[in-house]
């Protein structure tokens, strides 16, 4: 046809022309198609090339693409409950406000509606949100906020939610998390102790219990399994056990108000109390004075002015913290002084070298090893039988059985009552105390040591040897837990009582309950006197070391009914106000522990017997008004009365080796 | 004379030539790997999020089928239909129009008005300014070879007519450099084939390669997080390592897709990459997957098929029966092998991320649908065609 055309032509010229457009033409697109070829092959080539020299590289890591995503389910810790499951401590759902600063920054448009979003919903600062995306622009985890309630955080998840109206909002997203709550404050501070995020349980049974409390975080994850598609397996968060404790929440209540109370009046460098069931070694309360607020660990306000505290480097407060935070009934060891009598006569009276009718002279003081031993009395008691020696806390009287007994009897009985080691308390930062090895003790040793002197103990202790001494001889691991749950309620563990061994016998015990019960009812501990109750108890004044300094603690045991003692209470006051000087009284010990016992005791069940009531009456001569209504004003009157007519109990004056040498 | 011209004209422009099979096999097979790739990229990212997995394969399919009709249709149209002015100025007025109307009428998806929704359908109206311009520069280059226009001044004007407006309008408007830039490079190519001489294209070249060494100066000593958005961009592409976790991270994922297929790849429908990895791997991403899931085989066999395809399109305008036929083949070649070149070079990091979506195979319905309409008009040309031409260009 071209041809025709060409041919039908007549303009030579003209056609010409066309040719050499058309062939122009074909040139052209065939330098284009060319360009393209070449281009496309450039492109094949940088595909090889891009297999060639990073293929393995690339390969790696897209192989670590298949588990791709993986998300942390918090779990939630433990309760910690009281022994009638009050909770003591407990974990709040709460949440963490995160940002995704990268996602926000990978489109412009969104960078706008989520900062929007973001400064409507929390109280955050719209400069600042700028700076931490400019700042952390290649971070995906910037914590923004924490500890946000459900309901605050419910304005931000309906935004997120609402894709459709807010396609924009991006990089927001909220942790899940637990807040560690103390309903109660400074209740049993040091003896519960505080959890943080970071360690779990720093110091008491938070820190006892940490395994138990602390959960296993749970995992979510995306990944691509053997056919290539894509699962969600979500391994979820088991939570952690609660611990029911011994501690009884009532008890422990009364005895915090009671130090409070006292320490308001009186403030002491430390006051600290023991109730124990001497049946089982259950503690039920355990209380110290200085207190601290759980939620707030690490104020040390209570404690120090402000300018006092700036005035302190952080080593000074990060001391002091930790000394608040010291749980005195474990952690502090000191000489118990004459609570530690009964131990001696128990002992003497275990390996029959004294009895009932045993008789001790005491002058007021004596020579021993070349050093000078005074009784509290400096005129001295005169002739004693065994149990006013106990009773009326006669330091002569305990040196001689001390010598009867001699180094090597005993040291093993303080062993046996579990001095010089640890009660294995389940709490951590149990002090042992010093006691000497029996082939060292000499002369001034046993006679210091007979009296509780020249040792040195923890509360725990005490207590622990105390209740095996009342109740019949059995000895047992003192404990704070006495069963674990499964985070839904279900007993996981029981702690039964752990009998260690057996201290003394019966008849040793029996004799104790008595020597103690005479010693309230008749001699020198009857400050610690309730009428109606059958108490016993033993007082305690010791000089703390260095001796020149004249610093005292004073302490008092008491338990009932005598009979068969339901509870143990040990009360120490390590340097009570205005104490210092030369003489001291455990006075403030025995007041204390009236005021606790008074209360105490119709909350434990422990219920007046008229017959005590009449006894009281007719040994104070007063007239006890014992109806209901009046049982209020009767406790008050009693106090008055006991407290003007006691006598100044047990003071004691140690002297040895450091000070007052012969 | 002039009437019997027209005459012979007409004569001219009938089917005489064969039908090329060739060009509508490569034309399907691309288009059903586009189709097979959508679902294996779509079908997780949508599973995920709730929906259909199927959702974006049906979509794409229907569109298909739509653009199946408008070839046919196209097919059996004579193209000198396109060649009036009416429908030609129309056409390209009509796109430019639309794009205008874009801030009023158009629906934003993702922050970029681009769209105009249509009953279920979403258009854009970028797509058809491709086919205007197409239109356009064709009727406009034969105007002016009939009145030999030679003039350097006149072809600046149409260059400036048939490539510098629609590209103002599609990258201001729109906001859409991508789309600008193939719009600009077809009356570009197809003006470089029409002019006679060679020193304004050598100029232009110039012009161009300066340009793009002056960019890429300036923004290798900026930062990626300063700067404007296209700056940040080609600082991203000089060194996407450094930026893997922020804004580069789009195409080292496409790299460490390409570099994880290997010869033969991980098997279709086992891309990781695409597993959340690179966002929306349907769309212009699409090919990196391709080379890992087909490989380095796979990925230069489709590489090939389009080159055939660009062949096939080139011989057809070699052996068009007219000089506007030729012209429009070359400008639906221009459209075709700048998309196809351009994507692949993003996907490969030769050239800054931009989002060029690749011919038949990239998830797009407007796209496909008139790609396919552009086949129909390109087999018209090629069924019209001059068979002695055929038979010589094809050695018979």
């Amino acid at each position: 046809m071209r041809k025709n055309n060409e041919t039908l032509s007549p303009e030579v010229k003209k056609r010409r022309k066309k040719k050499a457009m058309l062939r122009r033409i074909r040139k052209k697109s065939a330098i284009a198609f060319s360009v393209a070829f070449v281009a496309l092959l450039v492109l094949v080539v940088r595909i090889g090339m891009i297999n060639y020299t990073k293929g393995n590289e690339y390969s790696k890591i897209v192989l670590n693409h298949q588990s791709y995503t993986s998300r942390t389910i918090a779990s939630r810790r433990g309760d910690i409950l009281d022994r009638n499951g009050t909770v003591l401590a407990y974990s709040e759902r709460v949440y963490n406000l995160i940002l995704d600063p990268k996602v926000v920054l990978s489109d412009s448009d969104f960078k706008d509606p989520t900062l929007n979003a973001l400064t409507t919903y929390f109280d955050l600062k719209r400069s600042d949100l700028e700076e931490i995306l400019s700042t952390r622009s290649d971070s995906s985890y910037v914590r923004l906020l924490t500890q946000l309630s459900k309901d605050e955080i419910a304005g931000m998840k309906s935004v997120l939610a609402d894709t459709k109206n807010n396609p924009n909002v991006k990089g927001v997203w909220f942790e899940d998390s637990y807040l560690r709550q103390y309903p109660f404050g400074t209740f049993a501070a040091d003896t519960i102790g505080f959890a943080s995020a970071a360690n779990g349980g720093e110091i008491g049974l938070e820190k006892q219990y940490n395994n138990e409390l602390t959960g296993t975080d749970g995992v979510s994850y995306n990944y691509i399994d053997e056919n290539l598609d894509s699962e969600t397996t979500t391994q979820d968060a088991v939570d952690g056990k609660n611990i029911v404790t011994t501690i009884d929440y009532g008890l422990q209540s009364i005895i915090e108000r009671k130090i409070e109370e006292y320490n308001a009046k009186l403030p002491s460098k430390n006051t600290a109390v023991l109730a124990m069931d001497p049946n089982t070694g259950e503690i039920l309360a355990m209380a110290s004075y200085p207190q601290f607020d759980l939620n707030n660990p690490r104020d040390l306000s209570r404690e120090y002015t402000e300018e006092q505290l700036n005035a302190m480097t952080d080593e000074e407060k990060v001391t002091a913290m930790y000394e608040v935070w010291k749980n005195y009934a474990v952690s502090q060891v000191y000489e118990p002084g004459s609570t530690f009598k009964s131990i001696t006569v128990a002992s003497a009276l275990e390996e029959n070298l004294v009895n009932d009718n045993s008789t001790f002279f005491c002058a007021g003081s004596t020579s021993i090893g070349g050093y000078t031993i005074r009784c509290w009395d400096r005129d001295g008691h005169g002739e004693l039988k065994l149990g006013s020696a106990l009773g009326q806390s006669c330091n002569m009287a305990l040196v001689n059985i001390g010598q009867l007994l001699g180094a090597d009897k005993m040291r093993k009985h303080q062993n046996d009552f579990g001095f010089g080691s640890k009660t294995g308390i389940d709490l951590p930062g149990e002090e042992r105390g010093l006691v000497k090895d029996a082939l060292k003790m000499d002369i001034t040793d046993i006679a210091t040591n007979s009296f509780g002197q020249n040792i040195s103990v923890n509360m725990v202790q005490m207590a622990a040897a105390y209740s095996s001494l009342i109740n019949g001889g059995y000895y047992y691991k003192p404990h704070m837990v006495r069963a674990i749950q499964n985070a839904n309620g279900s007993i996981a563990q029981t702690i039964e009582p752990t009998l260690v061994r057996q201290t003394v016998t019966k008849e040793t015990s029996d004799k104790m309950r008595e020597y103690l019960y005479n010693a309230v009812e008749h001699e020198a501990v009857n400050a610690i006197q309730l009428p109606g109750y059958a108490i016993g108890g033993k007082t305690g004044t010791a000089q703390k070391i260095p001796r020149s300094e004249m610093k005292w603690v004073v302490s008092c045991f008491s338990f009932a009914p005598v009979d068969n003692p339901e509870v143990l209470f040990y009360v120490v006051i390590d340097e009570p106000d205005k104490t210092e000087g030369t003489t001291a009284t455990s006075i403030d010990a025995q007041d204390l522990l009236v005021e606790i016992m008074k209360e105490a005791f119709p909350y434990l069940g422990i219920y007046k017997d008229p017959e005590l009531i009449k006894q009281y009456e007719e040994q104070w001569g007063v007239q006890i008004l014992d109806t209901e209504d009046e049982k209020k004003a009767t406790e008050k009157q009693t106090v008055t009365e006991t407290s003007v007519e006691a006598p100044d109990s047990d003071t004691e004056d140690v002297t040895n080796a450091e000070n007052e040498a012969e | 004379m002039a009437s019997k011209k027209r005459k012979r004209k007409k004569k001219q422009i009938r089917k005489s030539g064969s039908f090329d099979y060739t060009m509508l096999f490569i034309t399907a097979v691309l288009i059903g790997i586009g189709l097979v790739m959508i679902y294996s990229t779509s079908g997780y990212a949508s599973e995920m999020k709730g929906g259909d997995s199927m959702a974006y394969f049906k979509k794409q399919a229907s569109w298909v089928a739509v653009g199946f009709g408008l070839m046919i249709a196209a097919y059996n149209l004579p193209y000198h239909f396109w060649e009036n002015r009416l429908v030609t100025v129309g056409i390209f007025g009509i796109s430019l129009a639309l794009i205008l109307s874009l801030p009023v009428i158009g629906t934003t998806v993702k922050g970029a008005t681009r769209w105009i929704r249509i009953g279920g359908f979403s258009f854009q109206p970028a797509e058809l300014v491709k086919i205007g311009v197409i239109l356009v520069t064709a009727w406009i280059v034969v105007k002016a070879q009939q009145g030999e226009i030679k003039k350097f001044t006149h072809w600046l004007l149409i260059i400036a007519l048939t490539a510098g407006l629609p590209f103002f309008l599609v990258y201001t408007v729109s906001d859409n450099l991508s789309s600008a830039i193939i719009v600009a490079m077809i009356p570009l190519v197809m003006t470089f084939v029409a002019y006679r001489g060679k020193r304004l294209y050598l100029a232009l070249s110039g012009v161009l390669v300066a340009a793009v060494a002056i960019i890429v100066k300036i923004a290798s000593n900026a930062q990626a997080t300063g700067g404007s958005f296209r700056t940040q961009r080609i600082v991203v592409w000089l060194n996407p390592e450094a930026y893997a976790t922020g804004k580069g991270f789009q195409t080292i994922q496409s790299l460490y897709a390409i570099g994880s297929g290997g010869l033969f790849g991980k098997g279709l429908g086992k891309s990781l990459q695409k597993l959340g990895y690179i966002p929306e791997s349907q769309n212009d991403m699409i090919f990196s997957v391709i080379c890992e899931e087909l490989g380095f085989f796979g990925a230069s066999l489709i590489i090939i098929l389009f080159g055939f395809l660009l062949w096939r399109i080139m011989v057809t305008s070699q052996e068009a029966p007219d000089v506007y036929g030729m012209y429009l083949a070359i400008g639906i070649f221009a459209q075709i092998a700048t998309q196809v070149v351009l994507n692949i070079a993003v996907v490969t990091n030769l050239i800054p991320n931009t989002g060029i979506s690749l011919p038949f195979i990239s998830y797009g319905g407007t796209s496909v649908a008139l790609l396919m309409a552009e086949m129909g008009v390109v087999l018209n040309i090629s069924a019209c065609a001059d068979p002695g031409r055929q038979a010589m260009s094809r050695g018979r």
